[in-house]
């Protein structure tokens, strides 16, 4: 049976300080969905209460996986990750004192990737190249750009079903958003990954984009049911197209 | 006259002794150096370690080195157990800096009055058949004594270096003071693997005491000269460098040795720690230092 | 060669004040800092100058360390030793062995006939049928008989002056002499006693690593004072070596 990732009326914040504001949507197994929305609307938030970083207030987060419903809320990170769900986040967060190779072997930490690590690592040295040739560097050491690509393959390591990515675009040269977020599709292809991505980079996500959701001041403001779809709202036009 | 043959054994001796210093210092290098919680207690949990070592030698007769082995599983739960509270206490609510030094510093004197209580003030020291024996390689004598204890800090070393750079757990420990919450997006438990790595650099410290006793005597307050060297060749090793502490360690017994022969041993702790300050305006990071 | 601190400094200090008085010539003046874990290092220094007399002023540890790296490197002068703390513990005395013989060291009581002064044979009885339950040295030669002797002295002083006033007791304890189990106490103007009593003795035949050796005569010979003498030195080092 297919498997979704489903998240109801979510209310979160920090503190006294409410950021989402009860927001639902649904990603179905297969699809590529994006996430807009401009800084400070709550992307960010949204990705973190599904991890289990930031716990909802209100509000149900599952994973339906082979008909077997899984509440998220409560459940730690690492409970998260084991379930299959793993997170490219902000700022990329590598561990900037251990090597590219060693960034990556952390990555299939998880019991079920641990068998198949040589084979993804081979896999993810195919998809970005530039790491192999630095495996051995200090992963503090690489550009903006090769940290992106390490940090979205050492996701990609964890072997997930379910893949939170987290703005890859940010910092990066357009030639290189292009190359990120195509690699992005490639995987998802291989793996038959479910794929959740904020982004603000709206015409390179939606080139693979299935779906996506315009998230507004914690609100989800416009469900596009396709890429084409969601260029013709009127928001996003506004912010992303200049129009 | 400096001959060169004394030179050599001045080598070997600052090799042998080197050995035993990294068997020392690997507590810290894991607990400080990767987990960067100020274990300045380590000392003390080897002088625990060689008690325990001598309790079991003058009651059953048991090997020195035998029961440090046998003793390190215990060690390790006492690791685990001391961070545990350490976290509940400190760590959790974000008061580890100067709280946790204190922490630390107040194990180490229970530590030694528990076993002042329990074993008085004197000395203690072990019997073993290999005490006391030579080998001669050429004009260079080597004692039992010095080479096993740097036999077995060579092998815990490589041990520790394999199981940290080659295994899931080991490259957890490594990560887990850069980033824990990025070591959770992996699905690792950031508290239980510095609960495992505290574990380890404890259970070092049962080998390393029964080292300790096999050396020389042991009162329960020796712990504390010890401190200043073991946190020395950490840093010159660069911190949560396993390999570098090996390297430190080596370099301050030859430099040790070396100037103890050649100078005086008055000199030989001055030196080493002018070579310390050295290498840390050179290379701020340690030998090693990542 | 001592430690560096203050007892093993004053001990040396006067080493040299002695061998400047006997003409000795001082080729090696060192001291070691605490925390050494290796003599080795020290003690081929030493041998390398070609040493005859080697005075050693070690606190417990050490004084083990240098008595082992002595035998593992082979030092051989022709007297060796002086002011070793720790080779009057049992605990020592026994895990050292015969790495002791030859050795000429301070000590305060030893089992020799010379020393057997009244009382001395039931203290010591009633102290070791204690000291192995209570977990300390179980000969109590070195220090528990003087321990013993100060309370004498100063028992004795209170019975006789009928006082416990500091000046009266501290007056006669001046003028009177005692006796004690460590034999007749007469204290000088400056306050020590009035003619030294720190033994050099030199350990000889120790054959194991027994405790039941220790407590009987002929294993360290007292060599001064004059008085209390019990044997000949061995000379050279070498030749009370097994
Ligand atoms: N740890 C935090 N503590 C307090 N407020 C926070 C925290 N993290 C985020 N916020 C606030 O929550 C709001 C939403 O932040 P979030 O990071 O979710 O936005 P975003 O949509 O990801 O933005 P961007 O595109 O800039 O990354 C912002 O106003 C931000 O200031
Ligand atoms: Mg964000």
């Amino acid at each position: 049976m297919a498997s979704r990732l489903v998240v109801q009326e979510v209310v979160a914040g920090y503190g006294a300080v409410q950021v989402l504001h009860g927001v639902s949507l649904t990603v179905h197994e297969g699809e590529t969905v994006i996430l807009l929305g401009t800084n400070g609307n709550g992307k960010s938030t949204l990705l973190k209460c599904i991890m289990g970083l930031v716990r909802p207030a209100a509000g149900h987060i599952f994973l339906e996986v082979d008909g077997r419903r899984c509440d998220l809320v409560g459940r730690t990170p690492e409970e998260i990750v084991d379930l299959g769900v793993t997170l490219v986040p902000e700022g990329r967060r590598l561990f900037p004192k251990l090597s590219v190779e060693e960034n990556l072997l952390l990555g299939a930490y998880r019991r079920e990737a641990r068998r198949d690590a040589d084979t993804t690592l081979r896999y993810c040295f195919e998809l970005f190249p530039v790491l192999a040739q630095r495996r051995r560097q200090l992963a503090g050491s690489l550009s903006g750009g090769e940290q992106q690509m390490l940090a979205i393959a050492r996701a990609l390591m964890s072997r997930p079903r379910f893949l939170l990515v987290d703005e890859p675009s940010v910092g990066l040269a357009p030639l290189l958003v292009r190359h990120v977020i195509t690699q992005v599709k490639e995987m998802q292809q291989r793996y038959g990954l479910t794929v959740l991505m904020a982004e603000q980079n709206f015409h390179q996500a939606t080139r693979i984009a299935d779906r996506g959701y315009v998230l507004v001041e914690g609100r989800v403001v416009f469900e596009g049911a396709s890429a084409a779809a969601l260029g013709e709202h009127e928001l996003v036009k506004k912010y992303y197209l200049g129009l | 006259m400096v001959s060169v043959n004394l030179l050599l054994n001045a080598v070997v001796a600052g090799l042998l002794v080197g050995g035993f210093y990294a068997a020392v210092t690997l507590g810290i290098s894991v607990t400080f150096g990767l987990l960067e919680v100020v274990n300045i207690a380590h000392p003390v949990f080897v002088i625990l370690g060689a008690y325990f070592v001598y309790a079991a030698n003058a009651t059953l007769g048991l090997d020195p080195l035998l029961t440090g082995a046998l003793l390190t599983p215990l060690f390790f739960g006492l690791g685990v157990g001391v961070y545990r509270l350490y976290y509940a206490c400190f760590e959790r609510k974000g008061e580890e800096a100067l709280r946790g030094l204190v922490f630390f510093f107040g194990l180490l004197f229970i530590v030694e009055v528990l076993l002042l209580l329990r074993y008085g003030v004197d000395y203690r020291l072990v019997e073993a058949p290999y005490l006391g024996k030579t080998i001669t390689l050429g004009s260079v004598g080597i004692a039992y004594r010095l080479l096993i204890p740097c036999l077995v800090g060579v092998g815990l070393t490589l041990a520790l270096y394999f199981f940290l750079s080659k295994t899931y757990y080991g490259r957890a420990i490594q990560g887990v003071a850069q980033d824990s919450l990025a070591l959770r997006l992996m699905g690792v438990n950031p508290v239980t693997v510095k609960a495992i790595a505290f574990g380890l650099g404890v259970a070092t410290a049962s080998l390393a005491g029964a080292l300790l006793i096999l050396i020389g005597p042991v009162e329960p307050s020796l712990g504390r000269e010890y401190i200043g060297r073991a946190f020395a060749i950490a840093v010159l090793g660069g911190l949560g460098s396993i390999g570098g502490t090996l390297v430190a360690a080596f370099l301050l017994g030859v430099a040790e040795s070396l100037t103890a022969t050649l100078y005086g041993p008055s000199w030989a702790l001055a030196v080493s720690f002018g070579a310390l300050l050295l290498v840390l305006a050179l290379r701020p990071s340690g030998l090693f230092g990542r | 060669m001592g430690a560096d601190a203050e007892f093993a400094r004053n001990a040396i200090a006067g080493a040299r004040i002695n061998a400047k008085k006997y003409g000795l010539r001082i080729v090696y003046d060192n001291t070691y800092p605490p925390a050494t874990a290796d003599f080795t290092p020290v003690v081929r220094a030493i041998q390398a100058t070609g040493a005859d007399v080697v005075f050693v002023s070690s606190y417990p540890p050490d004084s083990v360390g240098m008595v082992r790296a002595i035998h593992e490197v082979g030092l051989r002068p022709k007297m060796l030793g002086g002011g070793m703390v720790g080779l009057q513990y049992a605990a020592f005395l026994t895990k050292l062995g015969p790495m002791l013989n030859g050795i000429v060291n301070y000590d305060f009581w030893v089992p020799e006939p010379t020393l057997k002064f009244p009382g001395i044979e039931e203290f010591l009885k009633k102290y070791q049928a204690r000291a192995v339950q209570e977990g300390v040295d179980p000969l109590g030669h070195y220090l528990p008989p003087w321990a013993y002797a100060y309370l004498e002295v100063l028992g004795q002083a209170i019975t006789a002056t009928q006082s416990t006033d500091q000046r009266t007791v501290g007056e006669y304890i001046r003028t009177h002499s005692f006796d004690t189990i460590v034999g007749r106490v007469t204290f000088g103007p400056n306050g020590e006693w009035a003619t030294s009593r720190v033994l050099m003795i030199q350990f000889q035949n120790i054959r194991d690593n027994d405790l039941e050796q220790f407590h009987k005569p002929g294993k360290r010979i007292v060599l001064y004072p004059e008085k209390w003498k019990s044997g000949e030195l061995i000379y050279p080092y070498e030749k009370a070596l097994p």
